[in-house]
Parts: structure tokens; sequence; C-alpha cells
């Protein structure tokens, strides 16, 4: 007599999951590295921060791949099992990952530790009265990031909080280095030249801190696409306020970037990176990006 | 006063989706003419959401958008005529089964796209501001294609839209130019995706031709004021648009909307005016 395929399934897959559910329950689940602390996290920014400081005492996985787009991302069954399975999760807040509180009630996990690193730092709020989520583009407050992030896995992790603390204040310091070193490049570019268009509005606080002004973007949020009369009002701003160049991010396609700049006749770079580390080594940790981008920024506006 | 009409125009973006809806809709128009005579409008629905997987296809592979979109909906035409042939289903069952499914197909393909997929939905809804030259140039080219079609089958295609029993009848290869009435529709379609979008196309090729119908019953005259119709809603929506600060590809079906319904009104009006006999 054959069996049904249904009750092969059931009698396979049913002690399976018991075993399963039973590793779960435990604290320190077992895998091949059995004393990492699972870390999951929305941005590969992020994700780079948070190994930068919790070393190899940590395993991250940053939910939006490299290359993805934050604002707009739609989760996975998978990422949804991956908060299921995470120690802690850590995310930006300020309205970035609208779709970040669905995913983790879906994970259904009582008791997950949860950080918004955004949370009490000052923010830029918008004309919608929403705070701009792109904190981290200013170094200082990426430092302020990085203080919870030790303070957070020294909480989870009590065991290893020396090991966070003393890698936290040696990555903290490369920053100072970072910070300083920004200032001095910006520096090079005329003080009325330092004006920056971009795709989205992901510069106010890399602006106010190393004296630029914004003067446009071509979508107010990711998703958003602007009007005849937006397009046309920026296009105007550009021209009248002498912007010597605009900026496009390496997510976006850059065909409304290249338009807008052949239109009003200005100069165009299109691989800015904000939200999401890039694949190649020009910007795939928090601190290569900030070099990339201020780079690309000084050749273009100096 | 003519400052605000040449205003809006002071960028290329803008003269572009001038010059690109103005374009497209006069093709749709001449296209469209044939659609309302034959009654073929859920086609022409289908066969642009049926484009929808070509577009995506493309944008996967970096390759051109119109030449995938054509080849999707060229095929959905021709599988809609198989599917309906081939077995007892009914011709719009047919056009059901294929267009959801290519749609979905579409969707589906979308969902593996792990960057910024929002220029995807610029294709379902339109984006009259991203034309650059070489789609202008595309449009261009497909357009006098169509054109230049209709102008050489301008006799067979009015017969075969009129009284296919008698064209049969009198010789012509009625399938053959049913398939290429389907095709024309197609490439019609295709051009129009950039500026109305997927979803809204369909409005462009029936509303004009439909308002014309309602002012006049001889052919010639119904494809010219279908066209001027269209142009008229095209510019209208475009400055529109502007001024409301609105979405532009839903600016121009809604200005062809409301002239339908103005013209279906001053002909109830008159109709209701006449004395009775």
């Amino acid at each position: 007599m054959r069996t049904s395929p249904a009750l092969t399934a059931i009698t396979t897959l049913l002690p399976l999951a018991i075993i399963l559910a039973a590793c779960e329950s435990r604290p320190a689940r077992q895998s091949a590295t059995p004393h990492k602390l699972t870390v999951v996290t929305t941005l590969s920014v992020l994700a780079d921060l948070i190994e930068q400081v919790g070393g190899d005492k940590v395993q991250v996985k940053a939910l939006v791949p490299p290359g993805g787009e934050v604002h707009t991302y739609q989760p996975t069954p998978n990422d949804i099992k991956a908060v299921a399975q995470a120690g802690i999760v850590f995310y930006n807040g300020a309205h970035l990952e609208e779709w970040i509180d669905g995913t983790i009630r879906s994970a259904g996990k009582q008791d997950l530790p949860i950080v918004v690193l955004s949370q009490g730092l000052p923010t830029i709020v918008e004309a919608d009265n929403r705070p701009n989520p792109h904190l981290w583009l200013d170094v200082a407050k990426a430092k302020a990031y990085v203080e919870k992030i030790r303070d957070a896995l020294a909480n989870v992790d009590g065991a290893n909080a020396a090991y966070y603390s003393d890698r936290a204040r040696a990555y903290l310091a490369q920053l100072d280095e970072l910070d300083a070193w920004i200032q001095t490049e910006v520096d090079k570019i005329p003080r009325a030249r330092r004006k920056l268009v971009t795709f989205h509005d992901a510069f106010p606080y890399f602006a106010r801190r190393y004296g630029f002004s914004v003067h446009g973007f071509i979508v107010a949020s990711p998703g958003k696409e602007p009007s005849a009369r937006e397009l046309t009002d920026l296009a105007r701003r550009i021209k009248r306020e002498e912007v010597p160049a605009v900026f496009a991010e390496s997510q976006f396609n850059p065909k409304a970037m290249e338009v807008l700049a052949r239109d009003t006749g200005v100069r165009v770079v299109t691989n800015l990176y904000t939200d999401s580390l890039g694949s190649g080594p020009e910007a795939n940790t928090y601190i290569a990006l900030m070099k990339h981008d201020v780079s690309q920024i000084v050749k273009a506006l100096r | 006063m003519i400052e605000s009409f040449v205003a809006p125009f002071e960028f290329g973006f803008m003269q572009r989706a001038l010059v690109g809806g103005v374009l497209v809709a006069a093709i749709c128009a001449l296209v469209g003419t044939y659609v309302v005579l034959r009654g073929q409008a859920f086609v022409g629905d289908a066969l642009a959401h049926a484009a929808f997987p070509g577009v995506v296809i493309a944008y996967l592979l970096k390759g051109n958008i119109y030449l995938g979109a054509t080849v999707f909906a060229v095929a959905t035409a021709l599988g809609i005529g198989l599917v309906s042939r081939r077995s007892r289903v009914s011709y719009d069952t047919a056009i059901g089964i294929m267009f959801a499914g290519a749609f979905a197909l579409g969707v589906l393909l979308m969902s593996t796209i792990q960057g910024y997929t929002v220029d995807l939905f610029g294709f379902l809804f339109g984006n009259v501001l991203g034309i650059s030259r070489r789609d202008l140039l595309l449009v261009g080219l497909l357009g006098a294609l169509v054109v230049l079609t209709v102008v050489l089958l301008y006799k067979e295609l009015l017969l075969l839209s009129f009284d296919p029993i008698v064209a049969e009848a009198m010789g012509y290869p009625v399938q053959a130019l049913n398939y290429l009435l389907l095709g024309l529709m197609a490439l019609t379609i295709v051009i129009s995706i950039q500026a109305v979008g997927i979803i809204l196309v369909v409005a462009l090729l029936v509303t004009p031709s439909a308002t014309a119908s309602l002012l006049t019953e001889r052919f010639f005259r119904m494809m010219l004021l279908g066209i001027l119709l269209a142009v008229l809603a095209a510019v209208i929506g475009l400055y529109l648009s502007y001024y409301l600060n609105v979405a532009s590809g839903a600016a121009i079906v809604l200005v062809s909307t409301c002239l339908f319904f103005l013209v279906l009104a001053s002909r109830r009006l008159r109709i209701a005016a006449k004395p009775r006999a």
C-alpha cells in the first residue's frame, strides 16, 4: 500500500518542527558558530557600524541588500524569519523603514531587544512635519549611533561588554579622523559653490555639519514622482542660484537627473552612495562610502 | 497672458513632453477609430497590460524597453487569437486569461528586483516628463510606420471594420488584415506607455475616437476629429498638470473624458430641444 505524500510529509516534518522549536527557545542557538550574537538590521550602512563594534562576536544581517533601496523595500518571508531568529534588531527609524514594524510584528518574537538608532537624537523636520531620516551622513551623528550600538550589544551580551567597548573606542577615533578629513576636503570648495541638488533628500544633516546648502531634490520622498511644476521649479532654481553640479544616488535610476542636468547645462555625478553600501571597494564600508561621496562632491564643485 | 502660455515650456523636458504627448495622442486616435468601430476596447486594454512583463524584462536586462514591450504585446495578440480559435473558450475569456497572466508575470518579475522599482511604476501610470530625445525619435519612427500602414491599406481596413463578411466575399485576406490591425494596436500602445502608462493607455485609444463618433458618422471625418480632440486633450492636460501640480498622464486622460461627456451632453440637449415630429 502506498502512503499518501501528505502523511509522509507530516510524519517527517512534525518531529523536525518540534526539534526546531526546542532549539528556538534556548537563548544561544546551536549552529556552526556557537557563541556569536545574531544581529539583524535594515541598512548595509548600519550593518557595517554594528560589525565595526561587534567584531567577530556578532553575526550581522542587513535586510536590504547592498544596492537595494530602503524606502520602497518590500520585505520577503526570509526577512521575517531572520528577525524571528535574531538576538537583537537595530534599525534607523525616523520613518526611513516604514515596513519594519510590520516585519517585526510578523516575526512575533516576544521580548526581542529592538534599538532605534535615530531615537533621541535631534532631527531636521521636513515641510511635511516628518523628520529626515538620513542622520548617519553627518559623522558626528554616526558616532552617536556607534555609542548606542556599543551599549545595546553590551546589554544583551554582557560577557563581551569590554570587547565591544574597546572596539567602539578605536572606531570612534577613526570616525573623528574621518570627520576632520571631510572638513579639510570641503574647505577646498569655494564657499559660494557649496550647493547640493540630489535625487532624494538625503543630505540635510551632511549639509548642516559641513557647510553646504541644499538647493533641491527631484523626489521629495522616494516613490513619489515629481510633477511638471516641481521639476520646472527645480530647473529654474538650478539656473538662478547657479548650482554648479547635480548628484544622483547610485540606488536610483540616473535618467531623471541626467535629463535635468542636460536641460539646465550643469555637470552631473550619478554614483553617490547614501542609504546603501556599494559592492565594490570604493564604498563597501561606512568610512569608504563617506570618503567616496566627499571626493566626488569636491571634484564636481571645486 | 502670453507669459503663462509659454512659461511651462522653458525647459527641454516639458517641450519633449508636449511634442511626445501630442504625437502619441494623435497616433492613438488614428488607430482608435478602428478600435471603436470594431468594439475592441478590451483588446486594447489587454495588449497594454500584456506589454508589462516585456518592460520589466528589458529593465532587468538593461535592454530597450520598447522592444521588450512590443515583443510581449504582439505575442499576446497572437496568443489571444490562438487560444480562442483552438479551444471552446470565448474571445473575451481568452483575452482575460492572456492579459492577466502576462501582467502577473510582470509583477512577479518586478518583485525579484532588489533596487529601485518606482521607475517601473512609472510605466504603469506613465511619465511624460521622462521622455528623452531617443524616446521621441522612436515614437516618431514607429508612429510614421503606423500612419503609413493606415494610409496604404485605408480601403481594406475600412471595409474590414464596417463589413468583414463583404470583405471576405470580395477576396480580401480578412484573417491577415485582422492580425495586422492587432499589430498596429500593439505598436500604438507600446509607444504610448511612456506618456500615459499601461493602465491609462486604453483611454487615449478609445475616448477621442468615441467622442468623434458622436459627432459624425463619416469614417474619414471621424478619424480627423478624433485626432483633433486627442491633440486638444494632450495640450490642455499638460497645461493643467503644470498649473494644478498634478500627474500629467492622468490629466490628459481626464480632459479627454470631460470632452466626451461635454459632447454627449450637448447632443442630448440638442435632441431634447428638437420639437417632436
